[in-house]
Order: C-alpha cells, then sequence, then structure tokens
C-alpha cells in the first residue's frame, strides 16, 4: 500500500486540456506517471459509461480536463460534462466507490501549471482514497480477494 | 464492437519510435519499450528513427511504409498537433490513409513530465500498448470536400471592415459590406488628428503609413466587386463552412446572402463615461470625452475659430486637464483592460491643444504611459517639450464649486493631493466590446474572451478548423488604426485563399447516425449548437440525419442519445473501449520493471 501509485484516466480536450497537458510537458512540469492521457474533440462527447468503464477496468479516478467555462471551443460542451459529472457524483458515493474518483478541471490551453497542480493533487487525494475496489478485480486477472 | 475478433486477428500495426535526437532516450528506457511491443502479436514491427519529422525521417518513413505493406501505424513520439502532422503527410505519401495514423505523444506527456527513468517507461509502454488496441479498431475513410462560395460577407463598415472588403474585391471576389449606420467609415473617421502624422486623417499627404493605409469610403463605394449595405442589420447566418445563408434586415425590407467567408468586423464601443458618476460627465459641461473634443476640434478646424468652453460656447479655456484610463484598467467600474490607444491619443489631443492655444496649460493625469509603437516616444517627449504637463496619479473627482470647475487629484510624485481649478476636463475614454457583437458572434459560433470581445479562432490553426469565418479589427480587442488594417488584411488574405481555392477538406471525424436505431426522438437536433442535426421523415418514419458541413465533431449529440444511434467517426466506442482497457491493463508491462508501475493495488 506504501508504494500504490494511483492509476488516473485523464479526459483531456482537444483545445484547452491536451494543449495544457502538452504545455506542461514543455515546461518539464513534474506529475505522477500514473497520470493517462486521453484525448477527445470535446469534454461533451465523454459518456457517463467511459467514466464508469474507466472504474471498472481498474481506474483509482478518472478527471475531465476541459476548456474553462464560457469559453468552450464549441460552446457548450464543458456545461455539459460538468453537468454529467454532477449527477454521477451521487451514484459513485451509493455505490460505494466514492465521489472523490471523478474530478472535473477547467483550464485555459496555457495553463500549464494549474494542469499538472490538478494532477498532483488528484493523485495525493486517490492515496488516501485508497485503491479502486473494483481495480483488482478486473484489469489484471489477480483479483482474487 | 461487433466487426472485432476475427478482423482484427489480420490486421497489423506498425510502430515506429521516434528518439527526438536524444531526447527520450535521456528519459526513457527505448529498448526496454521497443522490447515490449514487439512482442505484442498485433505490432508488425518495431523501427526506431533518431528524428522521424526531419527530411530523412520522413524519407525513412516513406520507405519503410512501402517496403512493409501494413495498412496502419502507430508511432511514439512527440505532439501529435504539430510534428505529427508533418510525420503524418509522409506516411500519407506512401499510401496510407490519414485515418489510420495513430500517434501517442511520448516526449510532452511522458518522459519530460516523469522524473523516474523506469516508472516514465513502464507508462510508455502502457501508452504504445493501449495505442496499439486503438489503431487496431480505427476505420480508413476520406475527407470531407466541401465548396466554398467565391462571395465574402464583411460586418462592419468601419476602417477594419472597408480594408478587408477592398482586399478581398481586388482579389476578384465579391465582398458585401453590412453596416448598420447610414455611413461607412466608422470612428476613425471621426478623429480630427491621428497618430503619427498629427493631422486629420482625409486630408493631410504626408503619406504616413497610418494613414495612407485607410481605406478610402469612395474607393469602397466605386469598386464594382464590393456591395455596400447601409442601415442594415444582420438578423440570421445559417448554414456551415463555405456556403452561409445570411438574412439581412434592410430599410428595403429582408435581404438574403449566400457566402462562402466571413469576416466579423463590428468594431469596438468607447465606455460610457457617465458610468463613473466622480468625474462629473453629463452634469458639468465642460466635462467632455474625447472623441467630443474630436468633434469640437474639427468644428474649430473647419469654422477657423478658437477651441470653446462648451458651456458658453465662446471663452477658450486656459486650463485643460485630461484624465486617462476612464474605464480602462478598472476592475470596479468600468473594464479591466488597457485601451491601448488613450495614452496616444490624448497626448496628440493634448498637442492640437496647445499648438492652437499655446498659453492654456494642459495636464495630463495618467497611471502610466502606454505606447507601443515606433515614434510614440518621441511624441511624448515632444508633447512634453511644448509644455504639456504629465501628472502621475489618479483622479479623484470632478466638481463644481462657486461656479468654478475643480479637479482634485493625486501626484504621487509629489506625493500630495492638488485641488486645481480648470476650465475643461477631457475624459480619455477606453474602447469596449461593440454592443451586439456578443449577438452575432453567438451567431458564428465564437467565443467572447474575457473582456467579452470576440475571440478569433487561432490564426495558426489550419484552415479547415477555422470554419471560414475570421476577425478583424477591434470587434477582437482594441486596437489602433494601423493594426486593425494589418489584421483586416491577414483575414481577407485567409478569406481570400479559401474563395481562391473554391473547396476545402474537412475532417471526416464527424457524427453518424445509425438509422437502424434511431428513433427520431429529436433530442440531437434540439441540443446541437451548429444545426447539424435534424429529424427528417424517411420511409414513413422518423430519423435524425447529419449536415456534413456543419457538423464539427464534438460529440455532444452522442453523448446525449439514449438509443446510441449516433457515434463520432474516428472517436468511436470500440476505439475508446480498447485505449481505455489498454491503459488500465496492469499485467502486461514489457520485460521487467522494478515494481513501478505493476502498482500491486492489494499488497
Amino acid at each position: 500500500m506504501a508504494d500504490f501509485e494511483p492509476s488516473i484516466i485523464a479526459f483531456t480536450c482537444q483545445w484547452c486540456g491536451y494543449p495544457s497537458a502538452v504545455l506542461a510537458g514543455v515546461n518539464r512540469i513534474e506529475y505522477p506517471p500514473g497520470v493517462n492521457i486521453v484525448r477527445v474533440m470535446c469534454t461533451g462527447m465523454i459518456e457517463p459509461s467511459y467514466i464508469m468503464r474507466a472504474l471498472e477496468y481498474g481506474a483509482d479516478g478518472v478527471v475531465i480536463v476541459g476548456c474553462q467555462m464560457e469559453n468552450c471551443h464549441y460552446t457548450v460542451g464543458n456545461k455539459r460534462a460538468q453537468e454529467r459529472a454532477e449527477v454521477l457524483w451521487p451514484l459513485l458515493d451509493m455505490m460505494g466507490l466514492g465521489a472523490g474518483r471523478l474530478r472535473t478541471e477547467w483550464i485555459n490551453a496555457s495553463e500549464r501549471v494549474k494542469f499538472a497542480k490538478a494532477m498532483q493533487e488528484f493523485s495525493e487525494r486517490l492515496r488516501t482514497l485508497g485503491p479502486n475496489p473494483l481495480g483488482a478485480g478486473s484489469g489484471n486477472g489477480e483479483g482474487g480477494h | 464492437m461487433a466487426e472485432k475478433g476475427g478482423s482484427t486477428a489480420k490486421k497489423r500495426v506498425g510502430v515506429h519510435l521516434c528518439t527526438c535526437r536524444t531526447e527520450l532516450g535521456r528519459y526513457l528506457n527505448m529498448d526496454r519499450l521497443a522490447a515490449a511491443l514487439a512482442a505484442n502479436p498485433a505490432v508488425a514491427y518495431v523501427k526506431v528513427g533518431e528524428e522521424l519529422c526531419a527530411p530523412s525521417g520522413q524519407e525513412f518513413l516513406r520507405n519503410m511504409h512501402k517496403e512493409q505493406g501494413t495498412d496502419r501505424v502507430l508511432v511514439g513520439a512527440c505532439t501529435p498537433n504539430i510534428q505529427g502532422l508533418i510525420m503524418r503527410a509522409a506516411l500519407e505519401d506512401a499510401g496510407l490513409n490519414r485515418y489510420l495514423y495513430e500517434q501517442v505523444n511520448l516526449r510532452e506527456l511522458c518522459a519530460w513530465v516523469h522524473g523516474d527513468r523506469e516508472a516514465a517507461t513502464d507508462k510508455a509502454i502502457r501508452l504504445m500498448q493501449a495505442a496499439v488496441g486503438r489503431t487496431l479498431e480505427l476505420e480508413g475513410l476520406e475527407d470531407i470536400e466541401l465548396p466554398v462560395l467565391p462571395e465574402a460577407l464583411v460586418i462592419g463598415g468601419g476602417v477594419a471592415g472597408m480594408q478587408a472588403a477592398l482586399e478581398i474585391a481586388q482579389r476578384g471576389f465579391l465582398a458585401h459590406i453590412v453596416e448598420r449606420t447610414e455611413a461607412l467609415g466608422g470612428r476613425a473617421y471621426r478623429l480630427s488628428v491621428t497618430f503619427p502624422t498629427h493631422n486629420c486623417g482625409i486630408c493631410c499627404m504626408q503619406y504616413c503609413r497610418e494613414c495612407v493605409l485607410t481605406p478610402k469610403v469612395e474607393d469602397v463605394m466605386q469598386n464594382p466587386r464590393i456591395k455596400v449595405h447601409l442601415n442594415s442589420e444582420i438578423e440570421a447566418i445559417e448554414g456551415g463552412f463555405g456556403d452561409r445563408r445570411v438574412v439581412l434586415g434592410t430599410p428595403g425590407g429582408k435581404e438574403e446572402l449566400r457566402v462562402g467567408t466571413i469576416i466579423l468586423a463590428t468594431g469596438s464601443d468607447v465606455f460610457d463615461a457617465s458610468r463613473i458618476p466622480e468625474y462629473g460627465f453629463g452634469r458639468h459641461r465642460d466635462v467632455v470625452t474625447t472623441m467630443d473634443l474630436e468633434r469640437m476640434l474639427e468644428t474649430e478646424r473647419e469654422a477657423g475659430g478658437a477651441l470653446v468652453r462648451p458651456s458658453d460656447g465662446k471663452t477658450t479655456p486656459r486650463t485643460v486637464n485630461f484624465v486617462q484610463c476612464v474605464g480602462s484598467r478598472d476592475r470596479v467600474k468600468g473594464n479591466l483592460h488597457c485601451s491601448l490607444v488613450c495614452c496616444t491619443y490624448a497626448i496628440g489631443q493634448a498637442r492640437e491643444i496647445k499648438k492652437l492655444h499655446p498659453g492654456t496649460e494642459v495636464f495630463v493625469h495618467y497611471i502610466d504611459l502606454r505606447g507601443p509603437y515606433r515614434g510614440f516616444e518621441e511624441m511624448l517627449e515632444q508633447a512634453k517639450a511644448e509644455g504639456v504637463v504629465f501628472v502621475r496619479g489618479r483622479v479623484a473627482e470632478v466638481a463644481e464649486r462657486k461656479g468654478r470647475l475643480h479637479i482634485l487629484f493625486e501626484d504621487t510624485d509629489l506625493g500630495r493631493q492638488v485641488d486645481m481649478p480648470t476650465d475643461l476636463v477631457v475624459l480619455a475614454v477606453g474602447q469596449e466590446p461593440a454592443k451586439d457583437s456578443d449577438r452575432i458572434a453567438k451567431m458564428l459560433h465564437l467565443q467572447l474572451d474575457q473582456d467579452r470581445f470576440v475571440k478569433d479562432l487561432n490564426p495558426n490553426f489550419p484552415d479547415e478548423y477555422r470554419r471560414g469565418v475570421f476577425v478583424a479589427g477591434c470587434a477582437e480587442g482594441p486596437k489602433g488604426i494601423r493594426y486593425s488594417i494589418d489584421d483586416a488584411k491577414s483575414a481577407a488574405i485567409a478569406a481570400a485563399d479559401l474563395m481562391a481555392a473554391g473547396k476545402i477538406r474537412k475532417t471526416r471525424a464527424i457524427a453518424v447516425v445509425d438509422e437502424t436505431r434511431c428513433r427520431g426522438c429529436g433530442v440531437c437536433e434540439e441540443i446541437c449548437e451548429f444545426g447539424a442535426a435534424r429529424v427528417v421523415e424517411k420511409d414513413g418514419r422518423k430519423i435524425s440525419v447529419r449536415d456534413e458541413a456543419r457538423c464539427e465533431g464534438c460529440g455532444m449529440c452522442a453523448t446525449q442519445c439514449c438509443n446510441r444511434a449516433i457515434s463520432i467517426k474516428h472517436h468511436t466506442r470500440p476505439q475508446m473501449d480498447a485505449l481505455m482497457k489498454g491503459l488500465l491493463n496492469k499485467k502486461v508491462q514489457g520485460a521487467r520493471s522494478k515494481g513501478q508501475g505493476v502498482d500491486g493495488g492489494e499488497a
């Protein structure tokens, strides 16, 4: 448990989330290697089932990174994503997974520090939350217990 | 997901890894990465190159692709948005379908952000293996080709709009200028002195860049390829990239245009000085804005008289105080942004007053002087030499006492409060977003920036992302005449290039509807921001269809559809599933690792 490295799926939109991650790279700002970036056109295209699937496959956390509100490349995609997250949070609690495993971040394409910081914080948060209870069973097939 | 299984066995992925000279090798164990990938049965070959985006690397990719004959390629290198486009183009040359190309950003998203080399290598393996899974699910597609009509709409007939229309006409296309007032020219034509010639823009013969480039109203009116619609408003804009239907409300009734490109040049408004009551604008007749002063100076020049105080219409002011940053750099009462032009024009006006009436004392109250233009410092020096006094500090109040106007200000250089009688106060009002520009921005699916100006899509994006819509001049933010004109030129050239090509290739990564699953409920039609979804009758039932020209591929309709009838090409559910499965597969790590990455959840 000491070396528990949370595995995270970070959905990033093509216009702000992904570029901010790229800029974090260009500026060599470190964040934990458990963060796996998945690029989507818009955070509005992230289906709740994607989030649930990621958790089912053993992700310890899912973070959605999109453009700042009022600044979506497609006008309201980020708003929709936020609305969906708000519906999912109580459900995640109800399922015993914990709302804390899903996080949303709305940032500008240039906000590399904010991006890296959000990843660090989320990873820390998940460390205290512990591994995804579904995690061991699914992805790696060694979920005996 | 259905077509998986059997077909994936045949599909194989060619994998290229780029060391980015030494950059990736320094942070990642490339040998371990390559070996892990080579062990994947779906991988046909793994080749490590040094610099795949360089000409030699491109040559290598082309040859390799011709030789090996895999139908899909995965590259592990840097960002797909920049160098990725080069590598993809090289492979396309060699016959690869561009939709069967996949790239993992090993550099920015992995090598450069993780300190531990082995942990980073573990992640690189995970990213690449997952991408192999997604690559197997990719589908070969063809771009959409859309016609671009040879007419342009220019919204706004100010300096930027006129310049844009002239440039477009010069390149052989018809430009429609839609102007809501009764005359072309915008605010620039109401200025009596412009920087740097210090003359009016209309009759001076100095041939300075600033003014000579100012489009002449006459040129526009006489150009056979420019149609001017005065007193007209945009009522609606429909359609998509390359072909938009525009409804105008004109004095003669509704008119309809069909255009291929649109330039939004709606300009800016000046700040309403009465929003800061302490300055007394609207209460005292001798408190005027800089725009009022322009009119006073022009009247004076034409009538040959003297500058007079508005309160009595005859006496020349002996003391004039300019107040800078009225409504600018003031989050509480005005706008946070700097209007960029006020320092320059106010100094010009101060000098003009000094020139006409050397005996008049002129003070300029400023926070700091900002004039990022060539020649500004020289003009400032000249103004000081001519006797204009610059006072650093905020003005607290303008008030009338015993029939005399007083200005109360702080002089921070002297460190004291001053109460000075004055004859005329000129408020240097800033620029703010034009009323109604947000309405037009919405029609064109453009966002507003933090100061509510219209945000142009990044001009560095390839044309196919920019939808044939461009923003020019002050609509995009405060600008001087010169910069508005430059802006209009570059927008017009981009628009003309599109129209000259006559067509645009647009990505096929857009929504498709599975008609067997669609019930025609219309939710997608309701939520689509671009008007791309429409429910129609087909074979006796309702189904939703997509307009390829309008669909942007954002995927909101796909997510909202309760029947899963909609999917986004190139971002399909099986592709997403394969990717996530790979990313979260904790078992598959290549060769060894020291317990990192196989994070032993339950240890």
